[in-house]
């Protein structure tokens, strides 16, 4: 195995695999759901918060069947050809795709809430800089800055969460509506997806966990994904408890309008918005620095276990941070970049998710079949 | 280590920050009708020549100073106001709005608009309604600049028998959300703010009477403690420090919204008539008269809000929160509030304080 690649512990993975999902588009949560679904959002919430369960328990079955190093190199080992210049490249296009309008959209948030004057450009790049320094980094090196700085973000979420649960008053639009429509339902799931996009992080560290039963890889990826699908739900409680559907489908950013409502006038600081920020911005950094840390590695495993992989892993996240910074420029406006996310990119990061996870798990079902068979 | 200096520079920030002495930072705004289409915006700013140890040889109509603007709208007014002073003008301190009667509910949620889209104003400011014509920021003894009386008044919960602050963000959410007729407190010269203005869907706002208000309070879980004075033959007995907890179920029922309402209500004896025995069955027929004081208010309430044609209670939204097929056909007319019928059930419970008479 390459340098980068001294094994992790469960513990870790938990971290790593929890941080590579819904962190870094929490700020964007739950309006669309709302706006779509009303009083019913809480169901579009359960079903991606099970489809990413399910489809992080094929990826984990995928990687337990073929035990290769990388997502790349386990593709190349059960398709030949088309798994690493096809079915790849797609699936890398579309996760940078999302983490590409996830990191634009919190350029343009912070811009109009805290720093009106500060060009977008400083934002993101300042943002992908510090996330592509953690990513050049190896595999350890990642995990124990997620296992730092992980808890302590949850910390601080849970700090100023407690702060808005006052105004918490319309426990009537908490519970489902009497009616159900499917057509929104459906319509929310395949646009709100992108939370749980994980730029094929579990896929690609599951081999490098030292595991002792393979039960508890499937039992660590499902229990960090449910975890932050607590975190989706205890923000939709709050969103939706102190304004309603109603108002709620009105504001782009509904947690830090909600968050701003927070005035602690007795205590010696007024509003918790430097706690947001600081939430926000690590967690988004942290699940850009994964996701560019895991492309990195995939890209260099290609070329093998030399030095020209590293150089390889180096270029392939400078190229990141540089496709990623274009795309600032490619996304003038708030409202092309959420239509793009929920209209186009998002519903086809699904639908080729659930086309192209279960398969990859029969093939590698077949493929150890095959091996284990004389 | 570059690298760290290069970050704490970037997202710093300190270019979008003005130092505080550059900004003349408003506590308060008052708005008042100037013309048909015309409203007239007065911002409040603390004088900035008041120093601890002057503060005592200050008249009280120079704590403040003001500058006002004539305009349709309050972006157009920001303009008018910052063209008259020498700082920048700077509504991150806006504490307090103030809303004189004569505005209506169009003129209301045009303002309101405004301001929420405004990113970085707080949107915690108190609104508060005032007489017509006479918008103007009450400065007295009791709270020097730069505190304002009803930021004040209205941060003290337990200061407000029932609690009528409304923070700005409540009244855009009251207006956003079908099925609730905004609210605000009303605020007579300037000390004394016991009534509710109520926002119809079209035109001016109606003023409840003092009872109404207690009702509503009652009916939405407003009360903090009020008193309630009830007629005896030996004389009046005065229950204070009554709370409720009410909780409501909604149906539609033939075009009728039918509320069923239960309230718990506590409250203590504050007096007794000399004449009356305090006995346990006095004390018994005492709750019942508390009940029934309490079932009176809750009843005159709900008439104001069918004389009205308001929802002040948000009944209606509760029951459109969990019924959104009847969106559609409330979207088509969003004034539309049903006719409501209240079933209210009441226990009032007065605990023996162990003082008899």
């Amino acid at each position: 195995m390459s340098g980068i690649a001294e094994p992790i512990s469960p513990g870790q993975f938990l971290w790593v695999a929890g941080i590579s999902v819904v962190a870094g588009g929490i700020y964007l949560w739950p309006q669309y759901v709302i706006s779509l679904m009303g009083s019913n959002g809480v169901y579009a919430l359960m079903t991606t918060t099970l489809l990413a369960v399910g489809l992080a328990m094929a990826e984990v079955a995928v990687a337990l069947n073929v035990q290769r190093p990388t997502y790349l190199t386990t593709l190349k080992t059960i398709l030949p050809v088309i798994g690493p210049y096809v079915l790849f490249p797609l699936t890398a296009i579309l996760c940078l795709a999302i983490d590409a309008i996830v990191l634009v959209l919190y350029g343009l948030m912070m811009q109009s809430y805290f720093y009106p004057f500060t060009p977008r450009l400083v934002i993101d790049l300042v943002i992908l800089l510090v996330a592509a320094w953690v990513a050049v980094r190896t595999l350890s090196a990642v995990a124990r800055s997620v296992q730092f700085w992980f808890p302590i973000i949850l910390v601080l979420f849970v700090f100023v969460t407690v702060l808005t649960v006052p105004h918490i008053a319309y426990l009537a639009a908490l519970k489902p509506a009497t009616h159900f429509y499917v057509v929104p339902w459906v319509h929310s799931v395949f646009a709100t997806w992108f939370l749980y996009a994980d730029g094929s992080g579990i896929i690609t560290l599951t081999p490098h966990v030292a595991w002792k039963r393979p039960r508890d890889a499937y039992l660590t990826a499902a229990l960090a994904i449910l975890g932050q699908g607590a975190v989706l739900l205890v923000l939709y409680i709050v969103s939706v408890g102190t304004l309603g559907p109603d108002a709620l489908s009105h504001l782009y950013w509904p947690l830090a309008y909600i968050y701003s409502l927070v005035s602690l006038r007795s205590f010696f600081f007024q509003g918790v918005g430097a706690f947001v920020i600081i939430v926000w911005t690590s967690a988004i950094t942290l699940y850009l620095a994964v996701h560019i840390f895991c492309f990195g590695w995939n890209l260099s495993s290609a070329v093998g276990n030399s030095l020209r992989a590293s150089q390889v892993r180096v270029m392939a996240v400078g190229g990141t941070v540089a496709a990623l910074t274009l795309a600032t420029f490619l996304l003038p406006s708030i409202v092309v970049a959420r239509a793009v996310l929920f209209h186009w990119v998002t519903p086809v990061s699904l639908m080729w998710s659930l086309m192209l996870q279960p398969g990859l798990w029969w093939r590698s079902r077949r493929w150890r079949q095959g091996r284990s068979a004389p | 280590m570059l690298l760290a200096a290069g970050l704490s520079w970037g997202l710093s920030g300190c270019w979008d920050q003005l130092p505080m002495a550059n900004r003349a930072s408003a506590l308060a705004l008052a708005v008042t009708k100037a013309a048909p289409h015309e409203l007239r915006f007065t911002f409040y700013f603390p004088n900035p020549t008041v120093t601890v140890s002057s503060i005592s040889n200050i008249a009280t109509e120079h704590e403040f100073y003001t500058s006002t603007a004539i305009a349709p709208a309050l972006g157009l007014a920001f303009r008018q106001v910052q063209s008259q002073i020498t700082r920048d003008l700077y509504l991150g301190q806006l504490e307090d709005i103030m809303i004189s009667s004569d505005l209506t509910t169009q003129d209301l949620a045009g303002l309101i608009n405004a301001y929420n889209r405004i990113g970085v104003v707080p949107k915690m400011v108190y609104l508060v309604g005032t007489l017509n014509r006479r918008a103007s920021l009450p400065v007295n003894l009791q709270e020097p600049v730069p505190t304002v009386y009803f930021t004040k008044y209205f941060d003290c919960r337990s200061c407000q028998p029932v609690f009528l602050a409304r923070r700005e963000w409540k009244v855009w959410d009251d207006f956003e959300t079908p099925g609730v007729s905004p609210v605000i407190p009303f605020g007579v010269s300037p000390t004394q703010i016991d009534r509710l203005l109520v926002y119809p869907h079209r035109g001016r706002p109606v003023l409840m009477t003092r009872a109404e208000t207690l009702g509503w309070g009652l009916l939405t879980n407003h009360v903090v403690k009020d008193t309630l004075g009830i007629h005896v033959p030996g004389g009046q007995i005065v229950v204070n420090n009554v709370t409720d907890v009410a909780v409501s179920h909604m149906a539609v029922v033939h075009g009728r919204l039918v509320v069923s309402a239960r309230i718990r209500a506590i409250g203590d004896i504050a007096g007794w008539p000399e004449t009356v025995p305090l006995t346990t069955a006095t004390l018994k027929r005492a709750e019942r008269r508390t009940e029934a004081a309490i079932i009176r208010d809750c009843l005159e309430a709900v008439d104001f809000a069918n004389r009205t044609h308001t929802d002040p209670f948000g009944f209606t939204r509760d029951y459109l929160f969990r019924h959104p097929t009847q969106d559609l056909r409330y979207e088509k007319s969003r004034g539309m509030i049903w006719p409501i019928t209240l079933t209210v059930t009441v226990t009032a419970h007065i605990p023996i304080t162990g003082v008899t008479s």
